[in-house]
């Protein structure tokens, strides 16, 4: 169905990634549930999602927050087939401190989200906290283009 | 709808603030500083070169942004209003006033001009107006730093930065002045424990030895031994152990000293009780960085550590819920995110509590203030706007200027 909402999923050190989905939701209004934590998350909630835009900072050297550490475990030791579910994913992470694991904690969702088979809409959109950009500008652009993707495939499932 | 005051709003203050304000069941918050200007340690303690710590500020605006959340600047609690005041205007008031006491290791003969702490440096290169008057010793060549945290490698990079390397970070003109007329040549940074067992974050490590123009450097005698095994710092030791034994004489230097203590300063001269005896480093200025405590201010010490111990408390003679969070309850403990866990554990407490209580209708803080001629600084809401343009560092503490 292409007019189900997409749920947002914030995974957050500092509330900056849960700001940013925040924006998102109220930037596309209708298009999006309520940002929802990743902390609270399990995998049969997951398994009922047909889309997900997934918001998450980055802690320490290139490691998923804390707070979503427990949900990012149990989806990395389960075997799941979630091939009904596509992914986005914004990234924040700190290029100054961080060269080389950069973002990294959107790379670790991605590793989990594409071993339970989900499909992946888009590159991942990767935000420099020291840089001089805006996250939430970057961020909610980056959507409008991430919605037409979505969008898009939809229309091919339905035609197929 | 009940009413809760926060004192201090800094990240604890602020993210307890945000946790208590949104949700389906209302709350009205009042967050006071006796600063003009919101954030505390956002604002002044966190070095000021590290960007994306000092931008959570842009997520913590959005809070006193809310409709349902007000921002009193520049009212001193104790003076201003009382205890009591504060109890009968709101339902609950929290504390959350930091800890911006630096500690200090007792070094003989060390002149208190040539001793400062690390977290009172901070606040006077982040323009603190508490520090208006502050200065840095004249003559300083060789900085010595103690400590074995993120808090000591803040220190010797920003002294290792000095003016150039802090051009177009916003810093007090006072202290960009300092910096630009005392280039640091030596940086020594005494840590008692061994190599293995630091608080060094790897990256904030890495980031320090990278630093152009200073070789850093290790006696190897200091980080000899076995490797520890659990709670050691391993992927800091592997730096540690990376470093040259000396440097070129003449260049610009930055040591690291384990298992050595501070013991007695004469004119210029530290000498440092080693596992090989004493040894003699160069000190104009001893920063130190070894933690901090509740500042005994405003009565509200004894409050804070009363009411973190017990969780709900009766303060002077009017019953009420009171709470303290942050690193006023407990100084050291947790960096910034663990504060806004902390805040989201506490709210819950809170909304618990405060159903139990019966809704009374309490008069507006502002009433109070009206009839006693005090004129808050207000938070200057600016709205949603996601689609507008970054704003500045400058205009989010425009409000407090």
């Amino acid at each position: 169905m292409a007019d189900a909402k997409i749920h947002i999923l914030a995974a957050t050190m500092t509330g900056t990634a849960e700001m940013v989905a925040e924006d998102i939701d109220a930037r596309y209004p209708g298009r999006f549930t309520k940002p929802q934590a990743m902390d609270t998350l399990t995998l049969d909630s997951l398994s009922g999602f047909k889309t997900c835009l997934i918001v998450s900072s980055t802690y320490g050297e290139g490691e998923v927050p804390t707070t979503a550490l427990p949900f990012y475990d149990q989806m990395a030791s389960a075997e799941l087939s979630l091939h009904h579910l596509r992914f986005g994913l914004i990234a924040l992470g700190d290029y100054g401190l961080y060269p080389d694991t950069f973002a990294a904690g959107g790379d670790r969702w991605n590793e989990v989200f594409t071993k339970a088979k989900a499909q992946r809409v888009g590159e991942i959109l990767k935000i420099d906290a020291s840089s001089a950009i805006n996250p939430v500008e970057a961020a909610t652009d980056w959507v409008a283009a991430w919605l037409d993707a979505v969008d898009r495939e939809s229309r091919l499932r339905e035609a197929s | 709808m009940a009413a809760v005051a926060i004192v201090g709003s800094g990240p604890s203050g602020l993210y307890l603030a945000e946790a208590l304000s949104k949700g389906d069941e209302m709350l009205r918050v009042d967050v006071f500083d006796r600063l003009p200007g919101p954030f505390g340690l956002l604002r002044y303690g966190v070095a000021p070169d590290h960007v994306s710590t000092r931008r959570i500020v842009e997520t913590l605006a959005r809070v006193l942004d809310r409709s349902n959340v007000r921002f009193f600047g520049g009212i001193k609690v104790g003076q201003d209003l009382s205890s009591t005041d504060m109890l009968y205007h709101y339902d609950a008031v929290v504390l959350a006033t930091g800890a911006y006491r630096g500690r200090r290791v007792a070094v003989d003969g060390l002149p208190t001009d040539c001793s400062r702490t690390a977290i009172d440096t901070a606040l006077w290169i982040n323009g603190h107006p508490d520090f208006d008057q502050y200065s840095l010793p004249s003559a300083v060549r060789s900085v010595v730093v103690v400590g074995a945290g993120n808090v000591a490698l803040d220190m010797a990079r920003l002294f290792a930065k000095g003016g150039a390397g802090l051009a177009g970070i916003s810093i007090s003109d006072a202290a960009r002045k300092w910096l630009a007329a005392h280039p640091i040549e030596e940086i020594h940074l005494l840590i008692r424990g061994n190599a293995q067992n630091t608080r060094f974050s790897p990256a904030e490590l890495k980031e320090l030895l990278q630093l152009n123009g200073f070789c850093a450097t290790v006696a190897t005698d200091d980080v000899d031994g076995p490797i520890a095994g659990e709670g050691a710092n391993l992927a800091a030791y592997k730096l540690i152990r990376q470093l040259e034994p000396s440097c070129n004489p003449g260049s610009r230097s930055l040591t690291f000293h384990f298992n050595s203590a501070p013991r007695r300063w004469s004119a210029g001269n530290l000498q440092v009780e080693t596992r090989h005896g004493i040894r003699h480093v160069a000190c104009d200025l001893m920063i130190h960085a070894i933690g901090q405590e509740t500042a005994t201010q405003d009565g509200l010490h004894s409050l804070a550590v009363r009411a973190s111990k017990s969780g709900r408390d009766q303060i002077l003679d009017r019953p009420g819920l009171s709470y303290a969070i942050g690193w006023c309850a407990e100084p050291g403990v947790g960096a910034i995110p663990a504060q806004r866990i902390a805040a989201q554990a506490l709210s819950v407490r809170m909304r618990t509590d405060l159903a139990k209580l019966a809704a009374e209708n309490r008069p507006d803080i502002a009433t109070y203030f009206h009839a006693r001629g005090i004129q808050p600084v207000a938070w200057q809401p600016r709205g949603f706007a996601p689609r507008e343009p970054q704003i500045s560092e400058a205009a989010i503490f425009a409000a407090g200027a």
